[in-house]
């Protein structure tokens, strides 16, 4: 509790949320609404709640997951995330899954900064990059592709070459406007590069996500 | 087939002789009678010698000897003709004399050689047209023609003498089948054919085992000198992508003696396009479960929201689904060792993909969220003039049609892929590269690219376009009818509709 009054998102969206139950379900009941609607905005504003302030933290694998779902409070809940989600691939695949289903200015920024912070984990940066990638076209698919080699031994950069057929996504309320595609090449670029310094599972994923983005772009 | 002119002249100084040389007595075939593996002498009507046919085999060698054996009453004799197309003489040393033999080959290809008099020069030589006669025989791989111009019946006024010396050597050549060689081609000279990619073996073989094995030394390609393994092998075998003359110098013997008889083998290699009609496009589509442990861009979740969290499909350039190999396959493949040795090509232009077609059983399951999202069958499914779909649908033909939309959607793709493919493979298939594969690599993987953007754009217009008769479309006993999302609303295509 100590630590959701210290977090002011907590206070505000605790009281939005309590606000915002009784008219919701008074106009349901008024016009008749689905209850699985009702159910699904509630079940929204709880994710939310629990993702950004962190409670209940028995919740926090289910709001990751249910938060795909609610296009208007997840993007925020989802930048938050993005913050502190912890070094751990499952976590973070939640986290991607919610962030490539709504496609926000909000989530598009955070991903871009976590994608270059070296303060965080591998997966987690890796995990931002996919995000971005899908942001340019939401078809992309390669998270296995953009391994390195099991043996680290990288002779050659395979670009993450899978294409789904369909693309489930919703925009959210801060919309993408016009194409990501340079923007996002160039910053995968700049991390391939920088072999040096990088870890090679980030670079790797960064060189195997720009090369497909040159390949369509035409070499 | 090939002709050969001989004119065997003689300078007739005597024009009879008084005995008839003594190996040619009770030895001579009958003219106009093939011996056992000999020539077969021709003649007009008038029974004189027009031509000797001569059999040999690709890489043999002729050796012309001519000769007056009259003896008392030499001839001066000569020995010239044409031996496919190559003008070859030898002068005698003069009156009774013997010219030096004239030795020819390795003939280029096997068949009947046909010998003939150059009759103009010949009769005028001997003097006597019209008279002269001819008797042969055939003796240790010699075939002599004993050649009359009087009437004394020696039939020694001139000789001619044609030795064929099989080849002792051969270049047998064939595309690799396991250890074995398919159809081997074999000679000095000799032209394969073969199929991109696939693997040559060429040997230098001794013909003649009582001379010894065949020592080689000197392979080239094009003019260029053998730099991988024993250069000094007697095989030289690869993978071939390019044409080109192989070559080989070797001689026989029980020991290596460039000096003794060596000779210059070829092959000449003609690579030929693979066919690539009833490969192309490679695509392997198998229906899976859904694994949320999968790529997390491509599982289906478990709150269906749109109807495409129902299935699927991804395509990825691979040949089957292993998790543990993410690498597409190579696209290049280097040539090590052989006449192609250190070329670069593409190893397969049929950009193998692998479409796992994944479908979300665990939604359409009896008792999950989305069944229970739908009406129970009961009479009020008909809701302000809408059909919904009842529970029983979503564990009945749901699945089927699911997967029906999903199949189409590989139908359609493959249908696509295959146009846009055309073009590069016939661009492609030729390429090679001594220098490295990043160009062709690049090339390729930006061709797949633009292709499977192409054909999975393709697939969604018109499997998924407004309109179009393969749209998800969900019925329940013959009627269209709505499904609901597990949040009780409409299920529609996706968020982009």
């Amino acid at each position: 509790m100590t630590k959701m009054i210290r977090n002011p998102f907590a206070v505000v969206l605790v009281c939005a949320s309590a606000l915002s139950l009784v008219p919701v379900q008074s106009s349901a009941q008024d016009q008749g609404a689905n209850p699985l609607m009702v159910k699904h905005r509630n079940d929204c504003r709880l994710a939310a709640q629990v993702l950004i302030i962190g409670e209940p933290h028995t919740k926090r694998d289910w709001a990751r997951g249910y938060i795909a779902n609610c296009e208007d409070e997840g993007p925020s809940a989802i930048v938050q995330e993005w913050r502190r989600v912890p070094a751990d691939t499952a976590a973070v695949v939640q986290l991607m899954r919610a962030s490539t289903a709504i496609r926000d200015m909000r989530i598009y920024e955070q991903v871009r900064s976590v994608a270059v912070d070296r303060s965080r984990a591998d997966v987690v940066r890796v995990g931002a990059m996919h995000v971005l990638d899908s942001y340019v076209d939401p078809h992309h698919a390669g998270w296995f592709e953009s391994r390195p080699p099991a043996d680290r031994q990288v002779r050659r950069v395979y670009p993450a070459n899978a294409v789904l057929a369909h693309a489930a996504y919703t925009n959210g309320p801060a919309r993408l406007v016009g194409s990501v595609r340079e923007p996002v090449l160039q910053l995968l670029q700049q991390i391939a590069a920088a072999r040096q310094v990088e870890p090679v599972t980030v670079w790797y994923a960064a060189a195997a996500l720009a090369k497909r983005l040159e390949y369509q772009r035409g070499r | 087939l090939s002709l050969v002119a001989v004119s065997a002249c003689a300078d007739v100084r005597h024009p009879t002789s008084p005995t008839a040389a003594a190996d040619t007595a009770g030895n001579f075939a009958r003219l106009s009678q093939r011996a056992a593996n000999g020539p077969r002498f021709d003649l007009d009507a008038n029974g004189q010698f027009v031509n000797a046919n001569i059999e040999v085999t690709q890489g043999s060698y002729l050796t012309f000897e001519v000769e007056s054996t009259d003896n008392g009453w030499c001839d001066t004799v000569y020995l010239g003709g044409v031996l496919s197309g190559t003008l070859f003489t030898s002068v005698g040393p003069g009156w009774c004399g013997k010219p030096q033999p004239v030795t020819i080959g390795p003939v280029a290809t096997g068949g009947t050689y046909t010998i003939v008099t150059e009759n103009s020069r010949f009769w005028a030589r001997i003097g006597f047209p019209g008279s002269a006669r001819v008797r042969s025989m055939f003796n240790g791989g010699s075939y002599r023609v004993y050649i009359e111009d009087s009437d004394d019946g020696d039939f020694n006024d001139i000789v001619l003498i044609v030795t064929v010396r099989q080849p002792e050597l051969a270049l047998t050549c064939g595309t690799v089948a396991g250890q074995e060689l398919t159809k081997p081609v074999s000679g000095q000279a000799i032209d394969v054919p073969i199929t991109r990619g696939d693997t040559l073996s060429c040997e230098a073989r001794s013909l003649n085992r009582e001379r010894g094995p065949a020592w080689s030394r000197g392979w080239r390609f094009n003019g260029k000198a053998r730099e991988d393994g024993d250069t000094e092998s007697n095989v030289w075998r690869g993978v071939m992508v390019q044409s080109g003359v192989i070559e080989v110098k070797a001689h026989t013997g029980l020991r290596r003696d460039p000096g003794a008889g060596e000779e210059t083998l070829r092959a000449t290699v003609t690579v030929t396009n693979r066919d690539w009609s009833g490969r192309s496009p490679f695509i392997h589509a198998e229906t899976v479960r859904n694994r949320t442990d999968s790529d997390p861009r491509t599982a289906l979740p478990a709150e269906v929201r749109f109807a495409h969290h129902l299935g699927h499909v991804r395509f990825r350039a691979s040949k089957n689904y292993d998790p543990g190999d993410d690498r597409p396959p190579e696209p290049t493949a280097e040539i090590r060792g052989g006449p192609n040795n250190g070329l670069f090509y593409y190893r397969d232009l049929t950009f193998p993909v692998y479409a796992p077609i994944v479908l979300n059983d665990d939604a359409m399951a009896r008792g999950s969220a989305f069944y229970n999202a739908q009406v129970e069958e009961s009479n009020n499914s008909i809701n302000f003039g809408t059909v919904y779909c009842p529970r029983p649908y979503v564990v009945g033909d749901l699945r089927a049609h699911v997967l029906k939309h999903e199949e189409k959607h590989v139908e359609v793709f493959q249908t696509a892929r295959a146009f846009a493919l055309a073009d590069s493979i016939r661009a492609w298939e030729t390429r090679v590269d001594s220098l490295g594969d990043a160009d062709m690599v690049d090339a390729y993987f930006t061709e797949w690219e633009r292709t499977l953007q192409l054909a999975v754009a393709e697939s969604r217009r018109v499997v998924d376009g407004k309109g179009s008769p393969f749209r998800t479309a969900f019925s329940w006993r013959g009627r269209p009818c709505t499904l609901r999302n597990v949040f009780g609303a409409d299920l529609v295509n996706d968020g982009e509709n």
